[in-house]
């Protein structure tokens, strides 16, 4: 059975400590296992670190990564900055919008991919770069971009 | 603190090292503008607005985080200076709803002070208008408004939150030009904002405001200080009136809330406008209350209360007097009913709250009042709370608690059965069964000294009876303890030793001790703590007992009593008889006269027939309701002084209107000693009148006339008669009032309590043994039953209840009971229940929370309609006959729901 | 002048720092890194030595060394590719640094962008800790330390290391007010040294072969090596150590580059110069090199570069102080009021330009100082605008009252 939000803080409060200094890595742990930030998990590490639930959603609406609403399965993260977009990124960015169906910072409505473009990913040596969930991809060309994301179930 | 020399602007300053380089600029004139920076709050250096040119810095530096250095070089002044600061307030315009014409903050906003200071009227801004900001605001709160389109990201709402108050519940949210200010996860309400408005009060734009629309703008009110009509703390209010309405309350900056209120104090005085005050005398003709004269309606009151001497005797009268009213008019009242009618039997409703703290803390000390002063408590290193919601209760001091704990770095103990929200913040949370204060306290004693943590000096030079109490408190071992009251032994010891070894502890309590048969028991126990760790007569350390109503210190302390003259001085006492006989020119009572709960007995048996009521509703404050009803019923003649149409005036014979405390002039004492002064705010409505001119045309009609022409001079006579409100004047008390005892116009007053000797010389400790509540739990009534109070409303909810912003909050009764008894009874959350004891049966709403022990169910009392008091005990304790209103067994039934479930 | 020592395939034995380090004084390895004249190489070019010593001297129970790998400049990968290469060398930095200071505890702040390193540092720190160079009482001593990757979660500003300490106590990545800096106060108010990963990575070597070589590496009185990341219309793209104070055309003949319109040095905060101006300096006396180049050919359009830019600014700055909130975003307005043509001439531009320089002057971290820089050089430096339109626009001249 898929664990709650009220569990998955606990138990990764087991790790990181209640204190309010856990605050971000509670919600780190809360987006990786749900993709999002849900509600009741903001409230959860409200009352394990005894910080307001503002506070909480303060610290999560900060991060990029962290989000508030639900996603897909897969997050495709491409980067948008200068030396992507001078070797392509647009284009990439167009092919995968339509290969998807969606546009960017959606998801697709069967839940399997959310496509995002993102400030400068570190990859610029080999633009354009993609990040698939963890996962660096660079060299990109509408063609191969495409490609990986069908490859994503 | 060393000084040291910077030059600013081309001159020398000499200024305390340590300070910043703004505090330099401010102590040497030199303006500087600012909006995040507030001198309660830490800094934030945020708007960036405060830069100067410091020598030797590349950029620009902020004045306001920037420590001073010796030689140090700032120029406040300079074209570069004038232009960044121009270009922040130019971007900030750039980005803010600029509705100044319809802006409840136009007049006090501080950026609209800059954009006019700097001259940036449309033609000159520089930058490009956003609409982008443009949003609706928050308003799902039910007192303050959330506009995103007027803040400016100053964050001074959020650190007054969390550093003023405390609470630490606002935050911001998003980031970049997203930025806000949230309360909540999805909006305002959704958060444990408790509606105090400190956040108003501290935002220098618009962005926060009261949501209920004002609707006259800032330079058209008049603003008026006064005290707060709400609970003992005694909060000095900033009230702002137009054409005779009150439209706004502010905080004002001085002790003791130092501009901090509560939901009540800022958002809960639309009473006062109510359209359903009392403006016309009433007498009851045929049955029915109709509007009267004056002259009918005194010349009523007085040809009863006449008859009813005359064939009875003057014992066969009795007068309530008020907690609500002030000094002076309770001390007219008591001087009436001791002196025209003759008796002792004035009694009012600290009878019910600290009759107990009276007894026990004279007995124990000589006096019985909070030995320390408010703002002490701040910096205590230690606080026990027990028997106290501090934060529901008294707001302002709860604050200065969570202050204490958050900002000091003090250890807060919470003893309660409760697990109340001050647990939050503390380092201890013991939860006692309920009526099990004197098992525990012996407890601590038991470790404390057997762990040799007594102060050795303290007991023998200050105190008497130690070995007395040993023999008792040896044999609370914390074991013996832990089956009594279900705190395990650890945690007391721990406790135990906290208290002790503290540097300055302070002991808080409340109703949570006082009600109780045992109250006094209670009182003497907590006083033994506290002297034999010597944790009394210091600073920020001592025994304090939380007054509940504005008023209740100082109405027992002018005599509001039945068996004391003002200032505590007995009237079996032939030496005080004969100076009161003197003084007031007449022969007067030497018996004790009735208390609040005998009152309601005697009218039973007939042996009081006539009852005189100044501002007080028992028909809902008092025990067992339905007693308490009979009583007023049969009551041969009633007459009710008051400012709305209470349960109480509504059985009355003659009803008469009195102006609230915003319309006249008097002394409220709070609960730290403090006599504060109350102004004519507003004219009384219609015919209303003060209740001390009232008094004084009763007692005329009563044969004894009163001739005052103001609140002042009434004063002057309860100084003449009480040694400690000697040097007390009206004129005294602008600013900050004066704290008792105060024995001469020239003395400062007094901050804390028998700081080298106890009042009554010698603190005396009391052996006290352990007794069981009066009531308990039994198979028929297997629940205990406490009662209490909840933020948002105020005693009987006279007041409060016709507060709109108030109710939403909290529109009606409830109660809580614990997950696994809900369980039990099949009880859900939201659904409807009865609760019975003896004496009565209500129904109410269920509450299922932890908050409460298993077997426990908690009930607040302000609502009459489900008035938690018919189901209340009214067993009394034997030396300060206060009620045991906080234990009683009930009975918990499901009522089935309009689908027919059950 | 290609000069490589940290990209070197000639590298010394890992340990062999380290070892020598702790036969040394800890004040001493201080005062070595401070006469080497390393200067940070995130960008900022503070002395490392200066942090290092500062927090040797500060009072505290206990002290941490912060590593920030939170690079997020556009244009910036150099420090992932030294992870990728040398995750050891940078933990064996680190374990120098905490010898140096008194810590025993490491923090690398890596940015979210980057989670495939972390298996990366974790097999480097497993095998060190094999090896005994991290754990506990190394090399039989009283010195114990250890490193703790910790994740960032996508915000630029907390590249700035007050900022990047809020992120590790679990806030929201706003700048602090200095004083008090991290070398008194810093990770849960501790003294703290935060360093970027290739300053961290130079330390072994200065270690092995003293502050003079060191100092030698460079030139024109800059100190060492550095390693800039190259992009953009570029043959090679990569990264590439130099000589501290080589020049722009040095690296760019390196990378292979023609018709070079611009060149960004330093990121979007950084510099941009023209194609003629090759002969600038890569030295924090002339063109502080946080890291990023990123060159752009004559086909590029510099208004589309500055609107890229700008919206990353816009997007990344914490929100905190009103210069730094307001006047991203106003910049960013006035460069689409360029592009739609509304805003014709200099006189237009005058009080964005002044606002550049407010921005530069009060914003409360160097995100604020800095990020109008770009707008001045491009707008400044590219755009061919009329000096004032006032003639054109007779009826409602376009720089006034809007």
């Amino acid at each position: 059975m898929a664990k709650t939000p009220e569990q998955v803080v606990a138990e990764a409060a087991d790790r990181t400590g209640r204190s309010p200094d856990s605050v971000l890595r509670l919600l780190q742990e809360v987006n990786r296992e749900f993709g999002y930030v849900p509600h009741e998990a903001i409230r959860a590490v409200s009352r394990i670190t005894g910080k307001s639930a503002a506070h909480v959603r303060g610290v999560a609406t900060f991060y990029s990564f962290l989000s508030s609403k639900p996603r897909g399965r897969h997050i495709v993260r491409l980067c948008s900055t200068v030396s992507c977009e001078m070797k392509g990124s647009s284009e990439v960015l167009k092919a995968l919008e339509k290969e998807l169906g969606i546009c960017a910072g959606n998801t697709t409505p069967d839940g399997r991919v959310t496509l995002e473009t993102t400030s400068c990913l570190g990859l610029c040596d080999k633009s354009p770069a993609m990040l698939v969930n963890d996962v660096p991809y660079s060299g990109l060309t509408p063609e191969t971009a495409c490609e990986i994301v069908r490859g994503l179930r | 603190m060393p000084f040291i020399t910077i030059n600013i602007d081309g001159r020398e300053h000499t200024v305390q090292e340590g300070v910043t380089v703004l505090e330099a600029c401010k102590s040497a004139g030199i303006p500087i503008p600012a909006l995040c920076y507030h001198p309660k709050l830490r800094l934030a250096g945020n708007c960036r607005l405060c830069v100067v040119e410091v020598e030797g810095w590349k950029t620009l530096q902020p004045a306001c985080v920037t420590p001073i250095t010796p030689n140090m070089v700032v120029r406040t002044d300079t074209p570069r200076v004038r232009s960044a600061r121009r270009t922040i307030v130019d971007l900030l315009l750039a980005s803010h709803d600029c509705d100044c014409l319809v802006c409840e903050a136009a007049g006090r906003c501080e950026l609209q002070k800059l954009a006019y200071e700097y001259g940036l009227d449309r033609r000159s801004r520089s930058f490009i208008g956003d609409e982008d900001y443009v949003s609706m605001p928050d308003e799902s709160s039910p007192v303050l408004r959330y506009d995103r389109s007027k803040c400016i990201n100053c964050t001074r709402c959020i650190r007054a939150c969390g550093e003023i108050q405390g609470k630490g519940v606002i935050a911001a949210v998003n980031r970049s030009r997203d930025v806000s200010v949230s309360g909540g996860i999805v909006e305002w309400s959704d958060s444990k904002c408790d509606g105090c408005g400190e956040c108003i009060q501290l935002c220098p734009t618009g962005a926060l405001s009261v949501k209920a629309r004002i609707g006259v703008r800032d330079w058209d009110v008049r603003k008026v200080r006064t005290s707060c009509a709400y609970c003992g703390v005694g909060c000095q209010l900033e009230m702002w009136v137009h054409e005779g309405r009150l439209v706004k309350v502010d905080g004002a900056d001085v002790v003791p809330n130092y501009g901090s209120t509560c939901v009540k104090g800022r958002f809960g005085h639309d009473f006062v406008n109510s359209a359903e005050r009392l403006k016309t005398p009433m007498v009851r003709r045929n049955g029915m209350l109709v509007p009267a004269s004056w002259d009918e309606a005194i010349g009523r009151i007085a040809s009863e209360l006449e008859r009813i001497k005359n064939s009875h005797g003057p014992d066969s009268i009795a007068g309530l007097a008020s907690a609500r009213v002030s000094n002076e008019e309770n001390y007219l009242f008591q001087k009436m009913m001791r002196a025209a009618v003759g008796t002792n039997n004035v009694d009012h409703c600290a009878r019910l709250c600290h009759a107990s703290t009276v007894a026990g803390l004279a007995a124990a000390f000589g006096s019985g009042a909070m030995t320390n002063s408010i703002a002490e408590l701040e910096h205590a290193s230690c606080i026990l709370v027990t028997g106290s919601n501090t934060t529901e209760t008294h707001p302002v001091i709860g604050t200065i608690i969570r202050r204490a704990v958050r900002e000091h770095g003090a250890k807060l103990i919470v003893v309660d059965p409760r697990r109340i929200d001050l647990v939050d913040n503390a380092t201890l949370w013991l939860r006692q069964r309920n009526g099990t204060d004197v098992a525990w306290i012996n407890g601590m004693m038991n470790v404390i000294i057997t762990e040799n943590f007594h102060d050795k000096a303290f007991i023998a030079e200050r105190t008497e009876g130690f070995d007395e109490l040993w023999e008792v408190v040896r044999q609370f071992t914390p074991e013996r303890v832990e089956e009594i009251t279900t705190i395990p032994a650890g945690l007391l010891r721990e406790a135990a030793r906290i208290y002790a070894t503290s540097p300055a502890s302070s002991i808080i309590y409340s109703m949570g001790i006082t009600q109780h048969v045992t109250g006094t028991d209670n009182v003497l126990s907590v006083a033994n703590l506290a002297m034999i760790t010597g944790q009394i007569g210091k600073p920020s350390s001592g025994v304090n007992p939380l007054r509940g109503q504005n008023n209740v210190q100082g109405a027992c302390d002018v005599g509001a009593l039945p068996n004391v003259f003002p200032g505590y001085q007995k009237v079996t006492d032939p030496a005080v008889l004969e100076k009161f006989e003197k003084a007031w020119g007449r022969d007067l009572s030497s018996r004790n006269g009735l208390t609040v709960v005998e009152i309601m007995n005697e009218i039973e048996k007939n042996g009081i027939r006539g009852l005189v009521i100044m501002g007080e509703n028992p028909m809902v404050s008092d025990p067992n309701l339905a007693h308490v009803e009979k009583a007023l019923q049969n009551v041969e003649f009633l007459a009710v002084m008051d400012i709305f149409m209470s349960e109480t005036a509504a059985m009355a014979d003659v009803v008469l209107p009195a102006a609230s405390f915003a319309e006249k002039e008097g002394t409220f004492t709070n609960t730290e000693r403090r006599v504060i002064l109350l102004r004519e705010v507003l004219p009384p409505p219609g015919e209303a009148l003060p209740d001390w001119k009232i008094i004084c045309r009763l007692s005329g009609a009563l044969g004894y006339p009163m001739n005052y022409s103001s609140a002042a001079e009434i004063m002057e006579e309860i100084a003449a008669l009480t040694p400690i409100y000697a040097g007390i004047r009206h004129s005294r008390l602008f600013s900050e009032g004066v704290q008792w005892p105060c024995p001469d116009p020239t003395h400062p007053g007094t901050r804390f309590l028998h700081k080298d000797r106890f009042s009554r010389g010698l603190g005396k400790l009391h052996p006290v043994d352990f007794i069981p509540p009066d009531e308990l739990p039994d198979d028929q009534y297997p629940f205990i039953l406490s009662t209490g109070r909840i933020l948002y409303h105020y005693h009987t909810g006279t007041m409060t209840r016709r507060v709109g912003a108030l109710n939403e909050y909290a529109p009606g009764g409830f109660m809580e009971i614990h997950p696994a008894d809900a369980l039990r009874l099949d009880l859900e959350n939201g659904g409807r229940a009865r609760v019975t004891t003896r004496r009565g049966s209500i129904e109410t709403e269920v509450r299922v929370t932890g908050r409460v022990a298993e077997g426990s169910v908690f009930i607040p009392f302000h609502f009459v309609e489900a008035a938690a008091n018919r189901l209340t005990n009214d067993a009394l304790d034997p030396v300060a006959k206060i009620p045991e209103l906080k234990v009683a067994a009930c009975r918990v039934d499901r009522i089935g729901t309009a689908m027919g479930g059950s | 002048m290609k000069r490589e020592v940290l990209l070197s395939p000639d590298q010394p034995e890992l340990g062999s720092a380290l070892r020598r380090a702790m036969e040394m004084e800890p004040a001493d390895i201080a005062f070595e890194v401070r006469e080497a004249k390393l200067l940070g190489r995130g960008g900022a070019g503070f002395p490392a030595g200066v942090k290092w010593v500062l927090a040797g001297g500060a009072s505290g129970a206990k002290k941490y060394v912060i590593c920030n790998a939170d690079e997020g400049e556009p244009g910036t990968f150099k420090d992932r590719v030294l992870i990728e290469r040398y995750a050891d060398r940078l933990l064996e930095g680190m374990a120098i640094a905490g010898y140096a200071i008194g810590s025993d505890e490491g923090i690398i702040y890596l940015r979210a962008e980057y989670p495939y390193l972390v298996p990366v540092i974790e097999e480097a720190r497993s095998r060190m800790l094999s090896g005994g160079l991290l754990g506990k009482n190394l090399f039989g001593g009283r010195f114990s330390f250890d490193v703790e990757v910790r994740m960032g979660s996508g915000a630029y500003v907390c590249g700035e290391e007050t900022a990047l300490l809020e992120s590790l106590e679990g806030r929201r990545g706003e700048p602090r007010n200095k004083p008090p800096y991290p070398v008194n106060s810093g990770y849960r108010g501790c003294p703290t040294i935060i360093n970027n990963v290739e300053t961290f990575i130079t330390v072994p070597h200065i270690i092995l072969n003293g502050a003079e070589w060191f100092r030698g590496l460079g030139e024109d009185g800059d100190a060492g090596t550095k390693l800039f990341s190259i992009s953009g219309d570029v043959e090679r793209p990569g990264v590439y150590e130099l000589a501290m104070g080589s020049t722009i055309g040095e690296l760019l003949d390196l990378a292979g580059a023609v018709d070079i319109q611009a060149v960004q040095v330093g990121g979007a905060s950084g510099r941009t110069i023209r194609g003629d101006q090759l002969d600038r300096k890569l030295s924090f006396r002339d063109l502080p090199p946080g890291g990023s180049v990123i060159v752009f050919n004559g086909s590029r359009n510099m208004l589309e570069v500055l609107r890229n830019f700008s919206d990353f600014f816009v997007h990344e700055s914490c929100g905190q102080c009103t210069p730094c909130r307001e006047g991203n975003r106003q910049l960013r307005l006035a460069v689409g009021k360029i592009l739609e043509g509304e805003f014709c001439c200099r006189r237009c531009l005058d009080s964005f330009f002044e606002l550049a320089s407010v921005m530069k002057d009060t914003s409360k971290c160097g995100f604020g100082q800095t990020s109008a820089n770009c707008f001045v050089d491009i707008v400044g430096g590219f755009l061919d605008l009329p000096e004032d339109c006032s003639r054109v626009h007779e009826q409602n001249p376009c720089h006034e009252g809007r």
